[in-house]
C-alpha cells in the first residue's frame, strides 16, 4: 500500500488545539478505509486521533470541521473540492485557519 | 405521506451547491473561492473584496467632505479583520502619491496580555507588522486606563470605589495598587464572563477614543466585519444594549462628535478576510481573548458566535441578512447627548431606571427602606479631595451631593455591575469614570440651581 505525503498548515488560533505547530507534513496511507482512496472525512479522523492535543470539540463539529474554520486544498475553498469527499492526493497542501474570535 | 425519510432529502435539495465550476465573474477561469453562493476564481476574488473596501471608505470620505488633510487613527488588535484593514488603508492610501486621503495615519494598539497568566506582550509583534508600514505606532497596555492623563482634562486623579451599598470617588493614591492590580481586580471581582468581557471591549473603546482625541486624528477606524458585526448585533440585543446599538453597530458614527467611528472591512465576512489574508500572505498574530479555549457556552457573545457561525454554514445568507438588517437601524429620535453612561460613553435612555426598578425586584419589599432604593449604590463624595472637581465647592447642601451612581449607567452596564462581588479586593472604576461621574453632577448642579432662582432671571434664553 502506498503512502501519501501532505502538508498541513494551522493558523489563526488553530495551532494551539495541534500543540502550537503551524506546519506538519504527515505521510498517511493512500487507503485508510480499504478499498476506498483516503478522502478529507478519513484524514480529518486521522488527525483528531494523531495530531490533537486539546478540546476536540473546538476543531471538530460531528464527524466534519467546527465552523468558523476555513479549510483550503491546495488554496482552493475545500467547499468547491467536496468537502469531506475530496480524495487526498500525494503532495497536497491543506491549511486550516480560524476566523473565530479569539481562535 | 410524509416520513422522515422524505425530509432528509428535501433537505438536499435546498442546499444550492453552485453548478459551474468557473468563476462568476470572468467566466473564464476555474473558481477556487465560494462566498456565500457565488464562485471565484482567486484573481476575480481579490478585486471584488479589495472593491468592497474601497466603495465604503471612498463613502465615508465623500460624506465627511473633508477632502485631504485628515489625521486618522487605525485601532489595530493584531487579528486578521483589522490585519487585512491596516493592509487595504495603506494601499489605498498610496494609489496616488502625490495627493494622499489622510494626511497621516497612525496605528494603536492596546495590549491585554495582562489579562493572561504569563503571556507575553503583543506590542514587539504588532510594531515589527507596523514599522513595515512606517506608521507612527503607539502601544498602549490596557491597565493604564487608570492613568490620570487618560481622561477628558488630562489630569484627573480620582477614582471609584465600589462597596457593597455604595461607591464612592476617591483620590487615587498610586501606591497602594499599581494599575495592573487595579485592573486586575476589578475583573477578577466580576464574576461572570458576559460582564467581563464587556467591561473589557469598553475599556478599549474608550482607551482608544481618548488616544484618537489627544494625538488629534479625527476618525478611528475599526475592524469589524460582517461576521463580527452580525455576532455583535444578536449579543448587544441579548444585552439589552439595544438603545445604542445602531451606534455600535453602524459603519459610521459621530456619536463621539471630535472622533468619528468608522468600519470599512463592515462588509466582509471572515471567510473572505481569512482567504485574503492568507493569499496576500498577511502574516497571523494570534490574540487570545478571554473565552479562547472555552467551551461555547462561556458568554454570551461566544455563544452568539457559535450559533452565528453554524447557522451560516448551513444557510449561507445568514450573516449578511442580519448585517443588513442591523445597517437600516438608525439611532433613536430619545438619545440625548448629556444621557452618556459613564462606563461605556454609549447613550442611555432617560429614566431607564425607573423601568426597571418597576419590573425588577431587586429587594425584598419588607426589607425596603423609605426611599425605595437602599440596596442602591449611592455616591458620596469625598470631602477632601484636592482637585479643580472638587464637588464639595459645587455645594455645601449634602442631599445634594449625593447622587445615585447607577443613575448615570446604561441599562446594560448596569446589569453588568451587578455581576461584581465585593471581595477583600477593592473594585476599582478607571478615573475616566470619576470624572464622568463629577461633570455630570456638576451639571446637574447647575441646572437646579437654575431652577430655585428662575423666577428671579430677567432673561431666559441665557445659556445654561
Amino acid at each position: 500500500m502506498s503512502s501519501l505525503k501532505v502538508k498541513l498548515s494551522f493558523s489563526g488560533g488553530v495551532e494551539l488545539l495541534f500543540d502550537n505547530i503551524k506546519q506538519k507534513s504527515i505521510e498517511i496511507s493512500s487507503s485508510i478505509n480499504p478499498p476506498n482512496p483516503t478522502t478529507m472525512k478519513d484524514l480529518i479522523l486521522w488527525m483528531k486521533d494523531n495530531l490533537l492535543k486539546e478540546r476536540p470539540e473546538l476543531f471538530m463539529s460531528g464527524d466534519t470541521v467546527r465552523p468558523g474554520i476555513l479549510v483550503l486544498i491546495n488554496d482552493s475553498d475545500w467547499e468547491l473540492e467536496g468537502e469531506l469527499e475530496y480524495e487526498i492526493e500525494d503532495g497536497d497542501d491543506i491549511v486550516f485557519i480560524s476566523t473565530l474570535h479569539g481562535g | 405521506m410524509c416520513n422522515i425519510q422524505e425530509e432528509i432529502t428535501l433537505n438536499f435539495d435546498v442546499k444550492i451547491k453552485p453548478k459551474s465550476k468557473n468563476c462568476v465573474k470572468c467566466k473564464t477561469a476555474k473558481a477556487t473561492i465560494l462566498i456565500r453562493h457565488s464562485t471565484y476564481c482567486r484573481k476575480c476574488f481579490q478585486h471584488v473584496f479589495v472593491g468592497k473596501f474601497r466603495k465604503n471608505i471612498e463613502k465615508s470620505r465623500n460624506a465627511s467632505n473633508s477632502g485631504s488633510g485628515e489625521k486618522v487613527m487605525i485601532g489595530f488588535s493584531g487579528g486578521p479583520s483589522s490585519r487585512a484593514m491596516l493592509q487595504l488603508i495603506s494601499e489605498y492610501n498610496e494609489v496616488l502619491p502625490q495627493k494622499q486621503f489622510y494626511s497621516e495615519i497612525v496605528v494603536c494598539h492596546i495590549d491585554e496580555s495582562l489579562l493572561f497568566n504569563n503571556q507575553k506582550s503583543t506590542i514587539p509583534q504588532i510594531e515589527q507588522i507596523v514599522r513595515k508600514y512606517n506608521y507612527p505606532f503607539i502601544g498602549l497596555y490596557l491597565q493604564n486606563i487608570y492613568n490620570s492623563d487618560v481622561t477628558k482634562s488630562g489630569c484627573y486623579n480620582n477614582v471609584i470605589e465600589i462597596a457593597i451599598d455604595d461607591a464612592k470617588i476617591l483620590q487615587q493614591e498610586d501606591s497602594i495598587f499599581s494599575p495592573s492590580e487595579k485592573l486586575l481586580n476589578l475583573l477578577n471581582n466580576i464574576s461572570k464572563l458576559t460582564a467581563k468581557e464587556d467591561f473589557i471591549w469598553y475599556l478599549k473603546l474608550c482607551y482608544l477614543i481618548d488616544t484618537a482625541r489627544k494625538n488629534g486624528c479625527t476618525r478611528l477606524f475599526l475592524g469589524d466585519c460582517s461576521t463580527r458585526l452580525s455576532i455583535k448585533i444578536i449579543s448587544l440585543t441579548s444585552k439589552g444594549r439595544g438603545f445604542s446599538l445602531p451606534l455600535e453597530t453602524s459603519g459610521e458614527t459621530d456619536w463621539f462628535k471630535d472622533v468619528i467611528i468608522t468600519r470599512p472591512m463592515k462588509d466582509m465576512l471572515s471567510k473572505e478576510i481569512g482567504i485574503y489574508n492568507q493569499f496576500a500572505g498577511l502574516e497571523d498574530i494570534y490574540i487570545q481573548s478571554v473565552t479562547s479555549m472555552m467551551h461555547a457556552k462561556a458568554s454570551i457573545e461566544r455563544l452568539t458566535e457559535d450559533f452565528i457561525v453554524r447557522l451560516e454554514k448551513e444557510f449561507p445568507s445568514t450573516v449578511s441578512t442580519i448585517a443588513r438588517t442591523g445597517a437600516k437601524l438608525t439611532p433613536s429620535d430619545y438619545i440625548l447627548e448629556e444621557n452618556r453612561c459613564i462606563i461605556c460613553l454609549m447613550p442611555y435612555q432617560e429614566n431607564n431606571k425607573i423601568w426597571q426598578n418597576r419590573i425588577i425586584v431587586m429587594t425584598i419589599p419588607s426589607l425596603q427602606q423609605s426611599n425605595g432604593c437602599s440596596n442602591i449604590q449611592q455616591l458620596h463624595c469625598s470631602k477632601n479631595s484636592k482637585n479643580p472637581y472638587d464637588c464639595s465647592n459645587v455645594s455645601n447642601d449634602e442631599s445634594m451631593t449625593n447622587i445615585e451612581f447607577t443613575d448615570l449607567l446604561c441599562y446594560g452596564c448596569r446589569v453588568n455591575m451587578r455581576d461584581i462581588k465585593v471581595a477583600n479586593n477593592k473594585t476599582i472604576l478607571p478615573p475616566y469614570v470619576a470624572e464622568g461621574v463629577e461633570e455630570k453632577k456638576k451639571k446637574d448642579n447647575r441646572k437646579q440651581m437654575r431652577k430655585h432662582i428662575e423666577e428671579y432671571l430677567l432673561c431666559n434664553e441665557e445659556e445654561l
